[in-house]
């Protein structure tokens, strides 16, 4: 007899679309024998664009003629804000989600081209029926582009059998060409792994970075037994058609089988994910969890990492909308940092840090092949987030401290701010130095970082609230912190505001959101010139 | 807001409605005609069978506790861990005749996801013990002990009578907590991850004085973070630990010497502890019927049920201490189980259906825990109703315990 184990958020998900149709009705019963009142922005549209008298559909919501309405991608009735990514293309942006299907107990993975002119492709199935227990946690999903038609697609998942260990899963997918979206794009799946895993929801977030010789997939495994308790990030390396560039070492989950394998996070949450990467010439710099995050930094010189010599430092977020932009990831030309969904824990100041310390290790439970003074790891302030990595130093910015109980939506006070941590010749990190203030900003949604070649950055926020109806964008000196108000984008709704992504291609800035309501999660999108 | 859109509909354009139309937080009014019962809105006169006591996101199948009521009847004592704004330890009343109370909120847990467990502190006050994540700047994984006011007599007042930290190591949420009353103790426990992992048990006095407290590591197989546990007080006292989620293992506990005796692993899923023998579950291979078997310690075959109906997906959980035996529930005569039978399992193996509800919904059925005082079985069970469950109690006539 299979465990019926858990709640999962997805049941008030499913419950919030039964709301949304109650909802509905309601207003349309309303509207149809009683003449309400209607604002400005009443509705959204029926489902062939049906509007009161005066109102027109425009991008699926009611609104007065002429109203400069941001484009809804998908109305869904659930959607977890770290499901949300966005890649850059050539000319134009790929927006990507999961859609989670309980009842089949297998979610797909979709995903829509946004052009330069703000128009939506129609939907691709990036990966159709993944299957996955409804009792369990949804699968994570990374995705990263290596062309403008190729992607790779890697899944993070609780067991689907009643073996505990979790799964990690690596797709290759094939985009139709741009405009001819309707064909519908192509998957395979390229190998599975089984990952060691600490129980019931500890499942890694997946991490795709693209390096200099392929693409580097990081994992964080956690185990126990033997009187230890450890994480462990595991580290492939892949080609960028997303097969594996060696077999493992190790033929199953008695111990790492990824090419770099590192113990890290001692007396630090370990049931975690990998959350962000940059990757910085001879190095890549894996970010673990994102409410008591700290960092690894890989010298990809020696060992299975190969020989990685990029001379400039981008990041291979592709969650976060950025991007690697160089090589042959599509001509996107920006970077970007930031693809946590936030919650949990309330902010520190900075310099608060704790656990940590320098590379090495055993490896202790099950062995490995790690490399032990391969890596370097530091602890970061609690809700911080890297943005940009670069010789050896690591700039992060810190969100508003959180007030009342320190909740993920309470009220926000004073500045943000951006740190940088420098690690010795030792690979030991030194204390976090304040570059400056920023602008007050929440954690939650994380703020949008965009990365510009010799420009400033672009910060992407919705201030200090949520349900602030406008996102405004910040241009930010990285290394003075000095920051302008550059642009704003009306949402025309005060629906708290879970998930920003934005990315800069060819002159335009591209931006995605996520409006999450009881009712309803609705990606959204809007393009605007590059600040 | 949707609930003053159907008002200000309903007023305007006068709608036919039904007898339960909609649901009511307390507080709230209902339509003319219409009364605020248990969460809905019923129309006067009318008085179901069953009532649905709790529409909320889940039920975690271990968090439904019975007590005896000192106004007559019983007290269901539910956590509805994740419906958004609303997570908490919720006291329901039962009368004898099936009426029931209004939910009333003893203790709150924002938007924390808390496991917990409850046991009678005394004739005034339950004693919650909780077992939650750390928020904001915290570090550890807590448990606690709260003193909460039984039978809606007071304004609950949280009173924490014991807290201890342990390293927290991530996860979605915690594992499921244990706790008894035995005599002048309360023992919990619990799976801590660190060190490899292992099941801490505590002895607490009842004001939450640490007595004593011992680990046992975790068997091969159970993980720290799917480490759920379960204790239970036999008639002499004796206690039994069932720990583990996909892998379950159980364990003979003498507290007062701080040790533990692990039962050999046997066909089935554990559902009582009589202390010198364990009761099990065990279903056919579609799981469209059980048997109740009982084991003795050394895993030894005492008895075996003749086969009852079931169905893949429910989750009795756990039987309920009743005299010499333990209630378990739901039991039915076809596995669409449209009654819940009770069934009383001795601790010499007798198995015996003592009591019956007849259920109004038509949902899939998740879990049910019985409980019996003065010729009443009183009947909890929780419901899939779309995306959300639905929390219904049920009275009916208890006879025939041996």
């Amino acid at each position: 007899m299979r465990e019926r184990a858990r709640p999962r958020p997805l049941d008030l998900s499913r419950h919030r679309s039964r709301h949304l149709s109650a909802g509905l009705a309601v207003l349309a019963l309303a509207s149809a024998s009683c003449s309400p009142e209607l604002g400005a922005l009443p509705a959204r549209c029926g489902e062939t664009g049906e509007c009161p008298e005066g109102y027109e559909c425009i991008n699926e919501v009611c609104a007065e003629a002429g109203s400069p309405i941001p484009i809804t991608l998908a109305a869904l009735q659930y959607l977890r804000p770290i499901d949300l990514h966005l890649l850059p293309q050539e000319g134009g942006a790929l927006v990507a989600w999961q859609i989670y299907q309980y009842d089949l107990e297998a979610h797909d993975f979709a995903a829509a081209r946004l052009a330069a002119n703000g128009s939506a492709s129609e939907v691709m199935t990036l990966v159709a029926g993944y299957p996955a227990n409804a009792n369990y946690l949804e699968p994570y999903f990374d995705v990263l582009a290596t062309s403008d038609t190729e992607l790779l697609v890697s899944l993070g998942a609780a067991p689907f059998d009643d073996a505990p260990e979790s799964r990690l899963t690596q797709y290759a997918v094939t985009l139709p060409a741009p405009g001819d979206e309707a064909r519908g794009a192509a998957s395979e799946e390229l190998w599975e792994l089984r990952m060691r895993t600490l129980g019931y929801g500890a499942v890694s977030r997946p991490k795709l970075a693209r390096t200099e010789e392929g693409v580097a997939l990081a994992y964080f495994e956690s185990q126990a037994g033997q009187g230890a308790t450890r994480g462990d990030l595991a580290v492939f390396e892949l080609a960028t058609d997303g097969s594996r560039r060696d077999a493992s070492t190790c033929p199953d989950t008695s111990c790492c089988q990824a090419d770099e394998c590192q113990v890290a996070r001692d007396g630090n949450a370990i049931a975690v994910g990998v959350t962000d990467a940059f990757v910085d010439g001879d190095h890549a710099w894996w970010i673990i969890d994102d409410v008591r995050p700290s960092f690894l930094r890989q010298d990809r010189r020696g060992g299975a990492g190969g020989g990685g010599s990029s001379s400039s430092s981008s990041s291979s977020s592709s969650s976060s909308g950025g991007g690697s932009g160089g090589g042959d990831s599509g001509g996107g030309d920006s970077g970007g940092g930031g693809a946590g969904e936030g919650g949990g824990a309330g902010g520190s100041g900075p310099g608060s840090g704790g656990g940590g310390g320098s590379g090495g290790g055993s490896t202790g439970l099950g062995g490995g092949s790690t490399s032990p003074e391969a890596f370097d790891e530091g602890a970061l302030p609690r809700l911080a987030f890297p943005v940009a990595a670069s010789g050896g130093t690591l700039t992060f910015l810190q969100p508003s401290a959180r007030g009342g109980e320190g909740l993920p939506f309470d009220p926000v006070e004073g500045p943000a701010s951006l740190w940088s941590v420098t690690l010795d010749d030792l690979g030991v990190p030194g204390e976090p130095r304040k570059l400056g203030e920023l602008p007050g900003m929440r954690d939650t949604p994380r703020p949008m970082w965009v990365a510009r070649k010799d420009k400033p950055a672009l910060v992407l926020t919705p201030g200090t609230e949520a349900e602030a109806s406008t996102i405004t964008v910040y241009a930010v000196d990285a290394e003075t912190a000095e920051s302008t108000k550059v642009a704003s984008i009306d949402r025309f709704s005060t629906v708290p505001l879970s998930a920003i992504r934005a990315v800069v291609v060819g002159g335009k800035l591209y931006v995605a959101w996520l409006d999450e309501s009881p009712d309803v999660a609705t990606v959204r999108a809007a393009v605007l010139p590059e600040p | 807001m949707l609930g003053a859109g159907f008002l200000a509909a309903a007023a305007a354009c006068s709608p036919e409605l039904g007898d339960q139309p909609f649901t009511c937080a307390d507080g709230e009014t209902c339509p003319e005609g219409y009364r605020c019962e248990a969460g809905t809105c019923l129309a006067d006169g009318a008085r179901p069978a069953v009532t649905r006591a709790l529409r909320v996101t889940y039920i975690n199948r271990s968090e439904m506790y019975w007590f005896p009521s000192a106004k007559g009847g019983a007290t269901l004592i539910v956590n509805d861990g994740f419906s958004p704004g609303a997570r908490g330890i919720y006291e329901i009343h039962v009368a004898p005749d099936g009426e029931v109370s209004t939910p009333l909120k003893l203790l709150s847990f924002n938007e924390q996801t808390v496991s917990s467990a409850v046991v009678a502190l005394d004739e005034g006050r339950y004693g919650v013990i909780t077992m939650s994540f750390p928020e904001a700047l915290e570090d550890d994984l807590v448990l606690a002990l709260h003193a909460l006011p039984r039978d809606g007599d007071r304004v609950p007042e949280d009173v924490v009578l014991h807290r201890a930290g342990y390293p927290y190591f991530g996860g979605y949420e915690p594992a499921y907590v244990g706790a008894v009353v035995r005599g002048d103790d309360i023992v919990y426990a619990f799976t801590d991850p660190g060190e490899g992992g292992a099941v801490v048990v505590v002895k607490l006095t009842r004001e939450g004085e640490v007595q004593s407290s011992f680990r046992i590591p975790l068997p091969d197989g159970v993980l720290p973070l799917s480490g759920d546990c379960m204790l239970w007080r036999a008639a002499d006292n004796r206690l039994t630990l069932r720990v583990g989620l996909d892998v379950i293992r159980v364990f003979s506990l003498d507290v007062d010497e701080g040790v533990a005796t692990e039962v050999p692993a046997a066909e089935g899923y554990p559902l009582f502890g009589f202390g010198g023998s364990v009761a099990y579950l065990n279903p056919n291979e579609d799981s469209s019927q059980v048997s109740y078997v009982l084991r003795d310690l050394e895993g030894e075959l005492i008895s075996e049920s003749q086969p009852e109906p079931f169905t893949e997906g429910l989750e009795p959980y756990t039987g309920v201490a009743y005299g010499a035996g333990a209630l378990v529930a739901p039991l039915s005569t076809d596995t669409s189980f449209s009654s819940i039978a009770v069934g009383f399992m001795g601790p010499d193996g007798s198995f015996t259906r003592v009591a019956n509800v007849d259920r109004q919904d038509e949902d899939d059925l998740y879990t049910a825990r019985a409980y019996g005082s003065e010729g009443k079985a009183y009947v909890a069970w929780t419901t899939f109703h779309d995306q959300l469950m639905d929390l219904w109690v049920g009275v009916g006539p208890l006879s025939g315990v041996p």
